[in-house]
């Protein structure tokens, strides 16, 4: 606005006095977007946040907290006379000791002179019933033969009030037709074992990475593209090498989420989960204090078919006012991977992990550098919302208890550019970090 | 590492405005006059009150400016919401030496151009018949003119040459900020601006809206 005298008359000076007074309210509809985009990001990243954290308690409620309480009522079960069940119910806890006829001289029916009932005390039946259950088979399959369960078709289900360590009192037993139908086959005792087995395919884990948050930026090399345009008039792009102007500092940032996990072989798992990502990085910039335009979305020469104007008082040049803005990013993603444990088998184990991450950027309010290195500005639209990164772990897990404990680093990387393919730079957010995390098996 | 600002962005010419927590639950009710300083504090701290309080109190003049450039009114609203989203996200590089409502306005001009350009409508050719050359007329416009009917005319104008008009005759802008905002020549906005001066000038004569001219110059007719 500094050459204005050619055409300074009294008709320019009356065109914009009454263009000035020209007032038009506009519809509701565009407040309420305005004041949409401004807080129902905010209200969009709390709900997903309480999403993810809620989630990751209540799983962890149900599988730390829940499994205890199942523990001990099945400890109580032993204590307390128990209901009787089907002949095809595969819990052993719910088998009726009394009931029990056992053939301590290797299966010839016949009590011995320490239990001439012949039958199974409570502290006997639950040593054998550990002892087959730790085993998984039976070892013997005459004795296997040897226990068997009342006949439910007869109706006549004991009930004995039974004292530890005290053999049973004589029982009419069932009769001997119903017992050699009602006799558990040794590969019927390993249904529950089966069972198991199928449910300890299934995990979750929680983890928790610190990260340090850097940054690739790349400018087009319009050079590379076409020689012959070295000539031509650009005067919004430069050749050179961006990252030569921008002056950057990583810092740290966080990873959270969860997985569930899906064993298909003994050491190879699926993983599939939620993941919150908080990465940043420092900008260290000069404050100007005139505005200067910034052409912060160009085509290759600066037509302006692509090209965005904005204006901009942080600027990369003028070492006056240094100020560091900052460039922070919350991201949504949904890894998807797999997991090897490549070395233990005990307790403590080795594991490697890869995954790919189709992620949502929840902010685009950061700071962008106009296609000419000169000057930051803000400028929503040139961000990209959907992005993919490429995420890789290596940790140790050591188990304590029920709850396996892991620990090692990990590196994740932006594959496609932070911003669109409109803008001739191209940002690629790259975090290292520590993850730890445990995990548990669903049961 | 680098220190950690958490009002980096602040000028401190606004952090060391005094900010009054009540008056920003005045906000709440229309009836308070908040004062501009008031509302910059306000809505520096994102408070959606003072937000709401500063769009109340230049959308109106806003949506008239983004009304110039805009083909029609909904497209007119598009560049209004888009240009107060970024008068909210950027209000901390506000100084506040210059005038509040001319930083509005030209964040809200730089969004009706990024808006034109992206919608390619500022490419639409012109071609011009009997162009003359450029005659600087002192007709004045008479005060019963209303604002509506000026911006009217003005909004017959082909799309570029309404726009060099509005940012040179009314937004204030130099044929050389012109020229950077639109990249084009210097020249090229200095030409369109005649003619779309001259053009404006024969739409208001055919309107009645200013007086004959003592000679009668060439008509202006586009074709696109």
């Amino acid at each position: 606005m500094k050459e204005r005298t050619f055409f300074d008359d009294e008709f320019e000076k009356q065109l914009k006095e009454k263009s000035d007074q020209l007032k038009m309210y506009p519809s509701d509809k565009v407040w309420n977007e305005v004041h949409r985009s401004l807080h129902t990001r905010r209200n969009r990243f709390v709900a997903g946040m309480s999403f993810l954290i809620g989630g990751i308690l209540i799983l962890a409620g149900t599988q730390l907290i829940a499994p205890a309480k199942n523990t001990q009522h099945k400890q109580g079960v032993s204590n307390t006379t128990p209901q009787p069940e089907t002949a095809s119910t595969v819990d052993l806890h719910a088998f009726n000791p009394t009931a029990f006829t056992a053939s301590p001289d290797a299966g010839n029916g016949q009590p011995s002179a320490k239990n001439p009932s012949g039958l199974l005390s409570a502290n006997e039946f639950q040593s054998a019933v550990q002892v087959n259950t730790e085993i998984g088979a039976i070892p013997n399959a005459d004795r296997a033969a040897n226990i068997v369960l009342p006949a439910m078709t007869s109706g006549n289900t004991p009930s004995l009030k039974l004292k530890e360590n005290e053999p049973a009192q004589q029982n009419p037993l069932p009769a001997l037709a119903d017992i050699s139908n009602a006799v558990v086959p040794a590969s019927e005792k390993s249904v529950p074992q089966i069972s198991h087995i199928r449910n300890d395919r299934f995990s979750w884990e929680i983890y928790v990475s610190p990260t340090l948050n850097t940054h690739h930026l790349n400018g087009i090399n319009y050079q590379n593209i076409n020689p012959t345009i070295q000539s031509a008039p650009i005067t919004v792009v430069r050749f050179a090498n961006v990252n030569g102007f921008v002056d950057n500092t990583a810092t740290m940032g966080y990873d959270l989420g969860g997985n569930i996990l899906y064993k298909l072989a003994n050491n190879f798992s699926l993983k599939a989960g939620l993941q919150f990502s908080f990465s940043r990085y420092y900008i260290k910039a000069y404050n100007s204090n005139q505005p200067q335009s910034a052409a912060v979305l160009s085509s290759y020469f600066g037509y302006i078919a692509d090209s965005l104007a904005n204006y901009s008082l942080a600027r990369t040049v003028n070492p006056k006012n240094p100020q560091h803005y900052q460039n922070t990013y919350y991201q949504l993603s949904i890894p998807v991977g797999i997991e090897w444990k490549v070395a233990g088998k005990g307790r403590l184990q080795f594991h490697v992990g890869a995954s790919i991450q189709p992620s949502y950027l929840l902010n685009r309010d950061s700071y962008v550098l106009s296609s000419d290195y000169n000057n930051y500005s803000k400028e929503p639209a040139i961000f990209r919302k959907w992005n993919f990164h490429a995420g890789a772990e290596a940790f140790i897990s050591y188990r304590v208890g029920k709850v396996r404990w892991e620990l090692g680093p990990m590196v994740r990387y932006q594959i496609l550019s932070t911003y669109k393919d409109s803008y001739p730079l191209r940002e690629n957010l790259m975090n290292y970090g520590i993850r730890l995390g445990f995990s548990k098996t669903i049961r | 590492m680098a220190p950690f600002y958490t009002v980096k962005n602040i000028p401190e010419t606004l952090q060391q405005c005094s900010f009054n927590s009540k008056n920003l639950s005045n906000l709440q009710g229309n009836e308070v006059f908040m004062t501009e300083e008031a509302i910059l504090q306000g809505c520096l701290k994102n408070h959606a009150a003072a937000q709401r309080e500063l769009y109340q109190r230049y959308s109106p003049k806003m949506l008239a400016v983004c009304f110039r450039f805009a083909h029609t009114r909904e497209d007119a609203e598009d560049m209004l919401q888009d240009g107060f989203i970024k008068v909210f996200l950027q209000i901390h590089t506000f100084l506040s030496k210059g005038a509040f409502e001319g930083w509005i306005r030209r964040i809200m001009v730089h969004t009706c151009i990024n808006h034109l350009k992206k919608n390619k409508r500022f490419n639409e050719s012109v071609d011009l018949i009997q162009a003359s050359s450029a005659q600087v007329r002192e007709e004045s416009i008479p005060s019963i003119v209303q604002a509506k009917q000026i911006v009217d005319c003005i909004r017959l104008l082909p799309i570029g040459y309404r726009t060099v008009l509005n940012l040179y005759a009314i937004e204030g802008y130099s044929h050389k900020e012109i020229s950077g905002m639109l990249d084009i020549e210097e020249s090229t906005s200095r030409s369109q601006y005649t003619r779309a001066r001259q053009m404006l000038e024969d739409i208001l004569l055919r309107r009645n809206l200013i007086p004959e001219p003592r000679e009668k110059t060439d008509r202006l007719t586009a074709i696109r």
